[in-house]
Formats: C-alpha cells, sequence, structure tokens
C-alpha cells in the first residue's frame, strides 16, 4: 500500500526530551495492580449501576400494578391519558439516565463499542424489564420495603414506596374497591380510596355499566371502577379487576 | 567423510544460531516484544517505540488537526502517557492500534482547545449497526484515485470524516483496527469512510469548478 506521505525526517526528534524524563524517573509507569484495580472499579460501578437499574425498574412495575395503575389502559382514552399523567416519571428517568450511564461505562470494554450503541441499549432494557417483571412477580422485596416504609423506617424510598398506594385513588371518579356482593344490575363493596380520597370509606352500591356482565365479578375480588358517586351509589362506566392492594383496609374487619 | 559427518551438523547449529540472534536482534523485534521487555523494566526500549512512532504519530496529529505547530508537544505528550500507561496494554493485541488509541485522545483534546467542531463521543452513527465489506483491492485502486483529493481537501472534511480518511487511506489501518483505535462499531468506521469519500469528492468537484482542473 502506498503511503501519501513518506516517514518524514525534518520532525524534531523527541526521544531525548520523553525518554529523559522517563530515565530521570520524573515520568513513571502505572503499576500492574492500578490498573487491575481501575477494572475492578469499573466493574463494580457497572454492576451496581445495572443492579440499582433493576431495582427501579421492578419498583415502578410494583407501582402499577398494587396501585392499580395499570388496569386503568383498559378505561379507553380517559384511563389511558390518566395511566401516563400518574406514570411514575421520576424514577422513570432515573432509569433511563442509569442505563445510558451503564451503556457509556461499558464502552470501555472491547465488546462495549463493538456493538452499535441502539442494541446495547435494547439488550440493556430487555433484560432489565425481565428481570425487573420477575422480581415483581416475587412479590418479596416490594411488599417487605412497603412495610417499612409505612412504619417510616426507610428514609431513600419510602416516599415512593407510600405513593403505591394513593394512585390513582386520589383521582376524582376512580375508586378502589373489594366485592361483598352481586345481583343481577349492581354489586356492593367496600370502597377504600386512602387517605386524600374524596369519598369516606364505606360500603357502596355499585351500578353495572349497561355492556357489563354481573357472572364476569366474584366475591372478595378486588376491583378499580370509574364512575359518579353519589350518596352511597356509584354509577360505574368502566370496572376492571386488580391484584389485592397491599394494607387495604378491609370494612369488614 | 567421518569429518563432514561431525562438521555439517555443527554448521546447521551455528546457522540455527545465528539466524536466531538476528531475529531476536532490536530492528527485528516488534513491538509488542518491545513493549513487553519495558513492562519488564526495560526502561531503554521505550526509545525504540518512539523511534518508529514519532513520525508517523506527527504525520497524523498534522493531518488530524489540520495544524503543524504545536503538534510535537502533543505527541510528546502522547508518549508520555504511552510509557505510564504500558502496563494496562495486551501484548497479545496490535501496539499500534493502542498508542493511536492515546494519540487519538490526545488530539480530540487539542480540538477541544482549538475549539472547532471537536468530535463527540457519541455520535448518531454509533447508534445503529452498519453492514460493511472492506476489499484491499478496492482499497489500493481507491487510494490511487483519491490521493488528489486527500492532498487538496482534507482541511475541508468534520475532523470525524478527517480522522477515518487519514488512518484508512494515509496510516493504513484496516476498518478492524480503526474501530478499535477509535473505540466505535467497525460497520460505523465503513459508513463514516463512505461518507467522507463522497464529502471529498463534493469539495473536489467544487475546487475544480473554482479553479479549473488541479
Amino acid at each position: 500500500m502506498e503511503n501519501f506521505e513518506t516517514k518524514q525526517n525534518t520532525t524534531e526528534k523527541i526521544e531525548p526530551s520523553a525518554l529523559e524524563k522517563i530515565r530521570s524517573g520524573a515520568v513513571i509507569a502505572h503499576s500492574k495492580n492500578y490498573f487491575r484495580l481501575r477494572v475492578i472499579a469499573l466493574i463494580l460501578v457497572i454492576s451496581l449501576t445495572f443492579l440499582v437499574s433493576i431495582f427501579l425498574c421492578s419498583l415502578v412495575m410494583f407501582n402499577l400494578r398494587v396501585s392499580g395503575q395499570a388496569a386503568l389502559i383498559g378505561f379507553g382514552n380517559h384511563g389511558t391519558l390518566l395511566f401516563f399523567l400518574l406514570f411514575p416519571w421520576k424514577l422513570f428517568l432515573v432509569n433511563a439516565v442509569l442505563i445510558i450511564l451503564s451503556g457509556l461505562l461499558l464502552r470501555s470494554f472491547r465488546f462495549g463499542y463493538k456493538i452499535p450503541v441502539l442494541y446495547l441499549g435494547i439488550m440493556f432494557i430487555i433484560i432489565m424489564t425481565i428481570v425487573g417483571i420477575a422480581i415483581d412477580q416475587v412479590n418479596f422485596l416490594h411488599p417487605v420495603l412497603l412495610r417499612n416504609a409505612n412504619n417510616n423506617s426507610m428514609p431513600l424510598f419510602g416516599g415512593v414506596y407510600q405513593r403505591t398506594e394513593r394512585p390513582p385513588l386520589y383521582i376524582e371518579n376512580i375508586y378502589r374497591g373489594k366485592i361483598i356482593s352481586v345481583d343481577t344490575d349492581y354489586f356492593v363493596a367496600s370502597i377504600e380510596n386512602g387517605k386524600e380520597c374524596c369519598v369516606p370509606p364505606a360500603e357502596y352500591k355499585i351500578i353495572l355499566p349497561a355492556s357489563f356482565r354481573a357472572d364476569k365479578l366474584k366475591i372478595g375480588e378486588f376491583i378499580l371502577i370509574e364512575g359518579n358517586a353519589k350518596d352511597d351509589t356509584i354509577v360505574a362506566t368502566e370496572i376492571e379487576a386488580i391484584q389485592e392492594p397491599p394494607f387495604f383496609e378491609d370494612l369488614d374487619q | 567423510m567421518g569429518f563432514l559427518r561431525i562438521i555439517q551438523p555443527l554448521s546447521f547449529t551455528c546457522f540455527l544460531l545465528y539466524n536466531y540472534k538476528m531475529n531476536t536482534g532490536e530492528e527485528n523485534m516488534t513491538d509488542e516484544q518491545i513493549a513487553s521487555l519495558v513492562q519488564n523494566g526495560d526502561k531503554e526500549k521505550f526509545g525504540l517505540l518512539i523511534d518508529r512512532y514519532q513520525s508517523k504519530l506527527t504525520r497524523y496529529g498534522r493531518k488530524f488537526l489540520a495544524r503543524r505547530e504545536n503538534i510535537e508537544d502533543i505527541v510528546q505528550d502522547v508518549f508520555i502517557s504511552t510509557y505510564q500507561n504500558i502496563q494496562d496494554f495486551d501484548t497479545s493485541l496490535k501496539f499500534s492500534s493502542w498508542v493511536y488509541r492515546i494519540a487519538h485522545n490526545a488530539f480530540v483534546n487539542g480540538l477541544k482547545k482549538q475549539s472547532i467542531s471537536p468530535i463527540t463521543s457519541l455520535d448518531l452513527d454509533v447508534l445503529l449497526s452498519y453492514q460493511v465489506y472492506e476489499d484491499p483491492d478496492v482499497r489500493e485502486r481507491e487510494t490511487k484515485e483519491l490521493k488528489k483529493m486527500i492532498d487538496s481537501c482534507l482541511d475541508t472534511l468534520k475532523p470525524k470524516y478527517r480522522e477515518v480518511i487519514v488512518l484508512h487511506y494515509i496510516e493504513d489501518f484496516s476498518y478492524k483496527e480503526i474501530s478499535d483505535i477509535l473505540k466505535i462499531p467497525t460497520g460505523t468506521v465503513g459508513i463514516r469512510i463512505k461518507r467522507a469519500k463522497e464529502e471529498l469528492r463534493k469539495s473536489y468537484q467544487e475546487l475544480e469548478k473554482k479553479y479549473g482542473e488541479l
């Protein structure tokens, strides 16, 4: 291969200056251990970032599941809009920053820069989501942390956990309840919307939407209702089953 | 005959020993072998690496930064940094890619100091994967074709395009080696070279229009 510019001898010799500094000890080489420690520190930071990222991802899933917020998507356009309004965006953004940070740190390694950034990011998100869902489904870590949060013994994520009990319940026209009895065109549910609720905790008669079949409902099941409350009756426009919310204050007890 | 039977194996042994000595001479040592000696404490051998790379890195810096002043100072810093980090070099890999990586970082810092179109570490073209095929015959043909264009229009390119052209067509690195130097995917190297050639051709045509055939 022909080079355009052959070796130039016109440049001043650098050797004496750089080599003299090395010979005199003014410049010393870092030890092998220095680089080993640096790699270990880098691996630790990446692992920690990744673990925090997985934790936050599972926390988002937990948040959506236990608050009943995920069920809002079944409430049509209004519900979907509410879902996005109430989505824990702060957690999501912190997680996005952590993913970008992990990606940048991984680029210090050969495999990290050989894979295009987008693919690396997608790979990260897939792994994080799968592990996050798995942690949430095991249903052990977050309920324990939630209990600690409610006992005020968790300063860092306490607020985030306490918040899982409220949304979307403080939003007007969305109610959380447990089915007590079912009839043909209505059912009775104990509604418990948390401290900031628009209706007091009590038993309400829920009038079913016209197209809704009562045989879909089971006694003891937890539900999210969209509708208008008047006195002790709620005229429902949408109903979705949800999982049992933690610390649901059963009015029967 | 008996004498020959003794002499023949002896002379063959001498021949092998001579060849071994020649091959282990400083001139015949690979960069990686020299780097390994420096790693083991032979400071003086670092001078050999400086000898081998001084002109190359100075040329690379001049072409990349598109200026002449202070290049020697930056190259000196590159050698000092190379020595400081020599224990980090994996001797099973190519020393040239490694030292050019250090030089790349130093020159990018130089660009930042100049404050003219600095290279960002995360460019859009590193997001996706591109299929590239590197053909040595095509490169040789292109090298001849692009020579004039590089000589007259290299300075008009953005630094990220200028750098890949310098590394591929002037410093003779393959896509894979450039990928290790710049820490970007091999496909991105290919796409940058393709775009850089298009830019070069455009700039050259504009020059031709302005001044007639160059």
